[in-house]
């Protein structure tokens, strides 16, 4: 148990920097061919690559969104939501982790599975 | 099983990627591809700037840096100083360059204004929004803006020095946008999931036809000839007369127009004054199509708000140099109008505000001298009525001849679906009015003055008042101002002042001006402009000031007839209050623009109090009344008596003019006479037949509804006493709007003022600008607009001066001398090299 979790921080961690990185100088998908390669290259299974994928992927998104909000005190977002049928910061916050995560994660399964092709 | 498994995630995070780049349609809305847009790397939370990054930056896209910004093409070295209100103060070798750095810096912060209010005028909005803005867009080629670019474009490229600083402002707005990565478009660009594109001369001057477009726009002529039909003339000349004696008109009769040989006898009062009998139309009958675009109608119900300008002589402020002031009321939206800045040359030191997309700056001061701007609003857009020769409507009698006209199809580029195609008719007199052939409105033919060809120097005009060191200079930088006519208010530091209402002024009758012509009769429409040498105008006026709040530019005596709008009240409240004006201070001066008391009040409500038998009002009502007999009829944000007074002056009005607000009701297009028809009727003839609601048995008269409409009043003030709508703030909102109209971005603030005041504020419109300058040796100046400099809801200064302008407070400009002038409140300098 505490070496899955071990080896899913670790995991978490390279995505995360390696996606962010990936975000910074390409377009808003990025980290999807980014975290296929990388899970295909560390071969997890499927199922601990979906969580690492979906926890790097709405890190990278939420908690950089998060910052940029904060700097902001706010100001943009709150203007945003009201075009959003008048959601709060933190509601698009959410949205903005849980899409990072949803394509993090099935990019990261799509890695792993596609590896899972090759395995002997 | 392996295979499965990766089919299906692979699948799952294809369709994903798809979903989340698609901009799906919900209830006519289209949202934009949401992973695009809420990836923090470069969707919406970009623009999010850290607001401690923001008082240093401009619009947070341009980090201040130890190395030089490069930007090809410049001749010399230029640095920006930058304040805490992000007000760029640009130093210069040369003018050239300055514009660069101005285009350059402008695009920075108001990129998606630019691109919307120069589309606007080429027909080209819908290619950026969508199907919703098709129908402006077909407006703006039926009446011939996009051929107003064109033809201003033809002109500005005969004159090599206007081309040569366009070109270095475009260069400059181009600079910007080449170094634009999509992380960095402005927010709205993200929203509509588009891009924006490269600068060119015709966009400049697409921006300055909408502006004219906004200020000249108005026409009444298809009202005024039903008014006419449906009145007789000896009503219409009652209600609808051309001046009122009480005015004060913004020229002086000093009897500066005796013996002025008047250019053309066709044009001359004399001709055009008693023509008022619909003698266009002798075939008689109801031939005034009665369907109307929108976009033609005059708001004639809401009282127009104009704009003040004024300047005083030494003789009347206390240090005994000039001041001078200019509040432009226009439309309040976010980003404002207006973009301040500083342009230094060796040449000169100007500081003012500027249109975004156009080079320099349109109101303001420099060393020397300052300068402000209202609109003139004398009336120089005509209908010609055409009898078409054939079907299809491509051939038209003009006098003898038939002529052809010239069709052209134009395609309208729409977001998200096919291009529309729209044929345009463009008569000799102008196009006109609808594509649709079994329409009335494709009968009628529009000239327009922005049609025409304007100066080449269009350009140059403000670029050479922005240097102007005296009244001479001044008067000859403006000699050529042609559209929209302006009255250009003057004071220098060596004591002169002035005014000028500057424009091309059509030659043809009054007549011709207030009502639809016949396109057969008419020849060429308009037979010439007042000649400049005949352009009224007023220097170190013995008075002691010159002003103007849109008013009549003369009184009769002048020989050209005059058609024009507005009501006088605001001229007449600022006549007043200058009379009165003694060792005047800029505080002073700016109690005079946040003047919110109503002239009207001082009209109608002693006549309407007086008439009101009281013997039939109870306790409540009477103390109403003994209120407003005390009132002082000021227009404050939490006047309870303004809301009384204006309920009770709009029920008398429809109850007076219940003919026209009948005809309203029946979704016609009325024009309706001014209030103080109404108010002088009420005074000196309450038994006119006007009073008479000729719907009723009874025969009414003015006191009756004076009564009757108090009653009224009383009753929906008590109701708004009630709802929450309990002051003058609360019965009427000052929204500011966004310019894209996206709800998210616009603000709502608690003001003073009434449209027809002074400080004249109503939502959406109202002081763009309130400037004070202070014309000392050493000059000074404030200023203040409803907005901020930048154009990001995501920065601080998307709005950080829309508080102190409802407080009616402002900020002292900062004028600087030099480059390395060090002040506490420059946030930093930014250089740019070649």
């Amino acid at each position: 148990m505490l070496d899955t979790i071990k080896k899913l921080s670790g995991e978490t961690l390279f995505l995360i920097v390696l996606g962010a990185g990936a975000s910074f100088l390409f377009q808003w998908w990025a980290i999807a061919p980014m975290f296929v390669a990388i899970m295909a290259f560390l071969n997890p299974p499927a199922g601990r690559a979906f969580a690492a994928g979906f926890l790097a992927g709405s890190m990278c998104w939420g908690l950089y969104a998060a910052y940029l909000d904060s700097t902001n005190a706010g100001r943009l977002s709150g203007q945003i939501g009201k075009i959003f049928m008048g959601l709060s910061a933190a509601q698009l916050n959410y949205i903005t982790a849980t899409i990072g995560g949803l394509v993090g994660g099935f990019a990261a399964t799509t890695g792993s599975t596609l590896r899972g092709l090759f395995a002997r | 099983m392996r295979f499965v498994r990766f089919i299906l995630s692979a699948g799952t995070l294809a369709a994903l990627l798809w979903a989340l780049s698609t901009g799906f349609t919900i209830k006519g809305n289209t949202l934009p591809p949401l992973g695009a847009f809420f990836n923090p790397f470069s969707g919406f939370w970009q623009n999010a700037e850290a607001n401690t990054a923001a008082l240093g930056a401009i619009g947070g896209v341009i980090a201040p840096s130890a190395n030089a910004h490069r930007i090809a093409g410049l001749k010399g070295k230029v640095s920006v100083s930058m304040d805490d209100l992000a007000i760029p103060h640009i130093f210069a070798e040369n003018l050239e360059d300055a514009l660069v750095v101005q285009g350059y810096l402008t695009a920075s912060d108001r990129l998606f204004q630019m691109d919307i209010s120069s589309r606007k005028s080429l027909g080209r909005l819908s290619e950026l929004v969508g199907a919703r803005t098709i129908e402006i867009d077909r407006q703006s080629y039926h009446k011939g803006l996009p051929l107003a670019v064109e033809r201003a474009m033809a002109a500005t490229k005969r004159s090599p020095e206007s081309m040569r600083m366009l070109d270095a402002y475009v260069r400059g707005v181009n600079a910007y946008i080449a170094n634009l990565t999509p992380a960095k478009y402005p927010v709205e660009y993200k929203l509509m999931n588009a891009a924006p594109e490269l600068w060119t001369p015709e966009r400049t001057l697409a921006v300055i036809e909408g502006m004219a477009e906004s200020l000249v726009a108005r026409n009444d002529d298809v009202e005024n000839s039903q008014n006419l039909e449906i009145l007789g003339s000896e009503t219409y000349n009652l209600l609808f007369p051309r001046y009122n004696p009480d005015q004060t008109p913004i020229i002086k009769d000093h009897g500066q127009w005796k013996g002025m040989k008047v250019a053309s006898p066709s044009a001359s009062k004399s001709v055009g004054q008693d023509k008022r009998t619909g003698a266009a139309f002798p075939e008689g009958g109801n031939k005034i199509p009665r369907e109307w675009d929108e976009q033609y109608h005059p708001e004639r119900h809401e009282i127009r708000s104009g704009s003040n300008n004024w300047a005083v002589a030494g003789s009347k402020t206390a240090t005994g140099k000039p001041m001078l002031s200019n509040d432009p009321h226009l439309s309040l939206t976010l980003p404002s109008i207006w973009y301040q800045v500083q342009i230094h040359t060796p040449e000169q030191n100007t500081y003012g505000v500027s249109l975004p997309g156009v080079p320099g700056v349109i109101i303001g001061f420099n060393e020397h001298i300052a300068w402000g701007m209202t609109n003139v609003s004398h009336d120089v857009g005509d209908f010609y009525r055409v009898k078409w020769l054939d079907a299809e409507k491509t051939k038209y009698a003009s006098g003898a001849e038939t002529k052809a006209a010239d069709v052209r199809v134009v395609e309208i580029k729409v977001k998200g679906q096919n291009a529309v195609l729209d044929t345009l008719r463009i008569t000799h007199l102008g196009p006109v009015l609808s594509t649709d052939t079994a329409s009335a409105q494709c009968n009628l033919a529009y000239q327009w003055l922005p049609q025409m060809e304007p100066s080449p120097d269009l350009i140059m005009e403000f670029l050479n008042l922005n240097k102007a060191k005296n009244y001479d200079e001044y008067r000859s930088a403006i000699k050529h101002f042609d559209v929209p006519a302006q009255n250009f208010v003057f004071a220098s530091t060596t004591g002169d002042i002035g005014i000028t209402p500057q424009g091309k002024y059509p030659l043809r009758s009054a007549a011709a001006a207030e009502f639809v012509q016949d396109a057969a009769t008419a020849g060429n429409g308009w037979t010439g402009f007042i000649p400049d040498e005949h352009i009224p105008f007023e220097k170190n006026s013995v008075r002691g000031y010159v002003y103007s709040a849109n008013q009549h530019t003369t009184p009769p005596s002048y020989p050209y007839p005059y058609y024009g709008y507005f009501d006088d009240y605001r001229g007449r409240r600022l006549h007043h209050r200058l009379e009165a004006l003694k060792q005047a201070t800029p505080d002073s001066m700016a109690s005079m623009q946040l003047d919110c008391h109503l002239q009207l009040v001082d009209d109608a409500l002693p006549t309407m109090l007086k008439m009101l038998d009281t013997t039939k009002l109870d306790a409540a009502k009477m103390l109403l009344v003994n209120e407003l007999r005390t009132w002082d009829g000021n227009y404050t944000r939490d006047s309870k008596l303004g809301i009384l007074f204006e309920l009770w002056h709009a029920a008398f009005y429809d109850a007076t003019f219940e003919d026209f607000t009948a005809r309203e009701g029946k979704g016609e297009k009325v024009v309706i006479p001014d209030n103080w028809v109404l108010y002088k009727l009420l005074r000196t003839n309450p038994n006119h037949a006007q009073f008479d609601n000729t719907t009723t048995p009874e025969k009414e008269t003015a006191p009756m509804l004076v009564q009757q409409s108090f009653e009224t009043a009383v009753t929906e003030y008590l109701k708004a006493q009630a709802t929450g709508k309990g002051t003058w703030a609360d019965f009427r909102a000052t929204d500011i709007v966004h310019i894209a109209r996206i709800p998210g971005f616009a603000k709502n603030v608690v003001t003073d003022g009434h449209p027809n005041a002074l400080n004249a504020n109503k939502s959406g419109h109202g002081p763009s600008w309130r400037m004070i300058v202070d014309l000392q040796d050493s000059i000074r100046a404030q200023g203040v607009y409803p907005g901020g400099q930048s154009g990001n809801p995501g920065s601080v200064h998307y709005d950080d001066m829309l508080q102190h302008w409802a407080d009616g407070k402002y900020f002292e400009s900062l004028f600087l001398k030099s480059a390395d002038a060090q002040h506490a409140r420059i946030r930093s300098i930014l250089q740019f090299t070649n």
